[in-house]
C-alpha cells in the first residue's frame, strides 16, 4: 500500500479528533499582530473561562517565577511578555484536548507524557545556553513534538501497540518500526494534525522535522535544539517515547548547537529542577 | 541499603533506590554518588528522605569508583548501536557523568 493511501486510512480513524477552540484561532491572530494590546487579549481569553482558569494557574507556578502573583491574563502578559503567555495559551488549547491521565493497554501514556515534558524542558535550558531567542517555543515545540505520537496511541492503541512492540524487539525507534510496519511514521500524522489545527509553523516544523533537523529550513535551529533535547530526555531515562533506544544525532544539528561537553552537562544538571517545575503542565486538567 | 534523612548524607554515599519527583520522574538514578551538598536541593524538592547503600557497600569518599551498574547497564543499553560518531559518544558520556560516573 502507498505511503499517502495509508496516511489516509489512519487519518479515517483519527475522525473523532477534538478541533482546537475558536477562541483560540483568535487569539493567535491578535498575538500575531504587533499593535495588539495585553488587555485586548485578555478580553478574548475571558470568553473561554475553562482555558483562561487554567493559564492563570500555569503562570502562576513556580515554573514562570511569580507563584500565586498573577490574578489576570492581562497581568500575566505585563509580566511574562506577550510571548510567553501566547505559548502558554497554546500549550494549554492543545493539552486539553487530550485526557492526560488516559491510559492504553500494553503502553505507558503518562510515560509518553514525562518524556514530552522532559523534552520541552531540555529544550528551554539548550535554548537558554545558546542564547536562542525563543525558549518558550523550545519548551512548546518540546513538549508537542511527538504529537503525531500521541494521536496515533489513543485513537489506533492497537496499531500503535503494534509499533511499540515491534520497536521493543528490534531495538529500534519508533519512527523506524512505523516505517517498517506500516510506512508511515508519526512524523506524518503530527503533520497531518499541524495543518488540521492550523498551529504556528515554526511548531509545526518542530513536529514534521524532529528526525531530520537540517530539513527544516528557517526553523533549523529551534527543531535542531528539539531534536538533542528529545535524545538527551531518552538518555535520562525520564518518561518513555515507546522505545528503548535513541535517535544517532544529526550532525548538522549538532555542529548548528555548537554546544561543548561543559554546557551540556550544565543543561543536565539544571534539567531536574526544570522538568519538576515543568510537570506542571500534566495537572492543567485536573 | 538503609533509609536515612536527606540532612544525613555524606559525600561518597551510593543511592540505592532513586530518588523520584512528584510527577513520578526519576530525579537521581541508583547508583549515583552523592554528595552532602546535595541536602539543600533535595529540601528543595520536598524531599527529606533517601535510601543509600548500607555501610559495608559504601564506596570511598573519592567518588572514582563506579556506583551500581543497575544505571549505567540501562544507558548503555539505550544507545547500543547508536554511538557511532564523537557526537553521540559525548552525549553517551555526558548522560552518565551527569548520574554519578566520573569516567562516563
Amino acid at each position: 500500500m502507498a505511503k499517502t493511501d495509508k496516511l489516509a486510512q489512519i487519518i479515517e480513524h483519527l475522525g473523532e479528533l477534538p478541533t482546537l477552540p475558536v477562541v483560540i484561532q483568535k487569539i493567535n491572530a491578535l498575538l500575531s499582530n504587533p499593535r495588539t494590546t495585553a488587555t485586548e487579549v485578555g478580553q478574548a481569553i475571558a470568553t473561554d473561562q475553562a482555558i483562561a482558569a487554567k493559564i492563570i494557574r500555569l503562570v502562576n507556578s513556580a515554573l514562570y517565577g511569580f507563584p500565586g502573583r498573577i490574578s489576570t491574563i492581562t497581568h500575566a502578559i505585563v509580566i511574562l511578555g506577550f510571548s510567553t503567555v501566547k505559548n502558554v495559551i497554546l500549550t494549554t488549547s492543545i493539552l486539553s484536548r487530550f485526557d492526560l491521565k488516559k491510559n492504553i493497554q500494553g503502553f505507558d501514556m503518562m510515560g509518553l507524557w514525562k518524556h514530552s515534558i522532559a523534552t520541552g524542558s531540555i529544550a528551554r535550558l539548550i535554548a537558554q545556553e545558546i542564547g536562542f531567542r525563543g525558549k518558550e517555543e523550545a519548551f512548546v515545540g518540546g513538549l508537542l513534538h511527538d504529537l503525531g505520537k500521541v494521536v496515533h496511541a489513543l485513537y489506533l492503541p492497537d496499531s500503535f501497540v503494534q509499533v511499540v512492540t515491534a520497536a521493543h524487539e528490534k531495538h529500534l525507534l519508533i519512527y523506524e518500526a512505523e516505517l517498517d510496519l506500516h510506512g508511515v511514521t508519526h512524523v506524518d500524522i503530527g503533520a497531518w494534525i499541524a495543518d488540521k489545527w492550523n498551529l504556528p509553523n515554526d511548531l509545526a516544523a518542530v513536529i514534521k522535522f524532529h528526525h531530520s533537523p537540517s530539513k527544516a529550513g528557517p526553523h533549523a535551529l529551534l527543531v535542531s535544539i528539539i531534536h538533542l533535547a528529545d535524545i538527551l530526555a531518552r538518555g535520562l531515562d525520564i518518561g518513555t517515547p515507546g522505545d528503548k533506544t535513541v535517535p544517532v544525532v544529526d550532525l548538522e544539528a549538532w555542529t548548528m548547537l555548537g554546544l561543548t561537553e561543559a554546557q551540556i552537562l550544565r543543561i543536565l544538571e539544571l534539567s531536574e529542577k526544570e522538568i519538576e517545575q515543568s510537570s506542571v503542565f500534566l495537572t492543567i486538567n485536573d | 541499603m538503609k533509609k536515612i534523612p536527606v540532612t544525613d548524607i555524606q559525600d561518597g554515599m551510593i543511592l540505592a533506590q532513586p530518588v523520584v519527583g512528584s510527577a513520578g520522574n526519576v530525579l537521581i538514578g541508583i547508583g549515583a554518588v552523592l554528595r552532602a551538598n546535595m541536602s539543600t536541593r533535595l529540601t528543595g524538592w520536598g524531599i527529606t528522605t533517601l535510601f543509600v547503600e548500607s555501610s559495608e557497600e559504601e564506596a570511598p569518599v573519592t567518588g572514582n569508583t563506579p556506583p551500581s551498574h543497575n544505571y549505567k547497564e540501562s544507558v548503555d543499553a539505550c544507545f547500543q548501536g547508536r554511538l557511532v560518531n564523537s557526537a553521540m559518544r559525548t552525549i553517551h558520556r555526558c548522560v552518565l557523568q551527569h548520574r554519578g560516573y566520573p569516567n562516563g
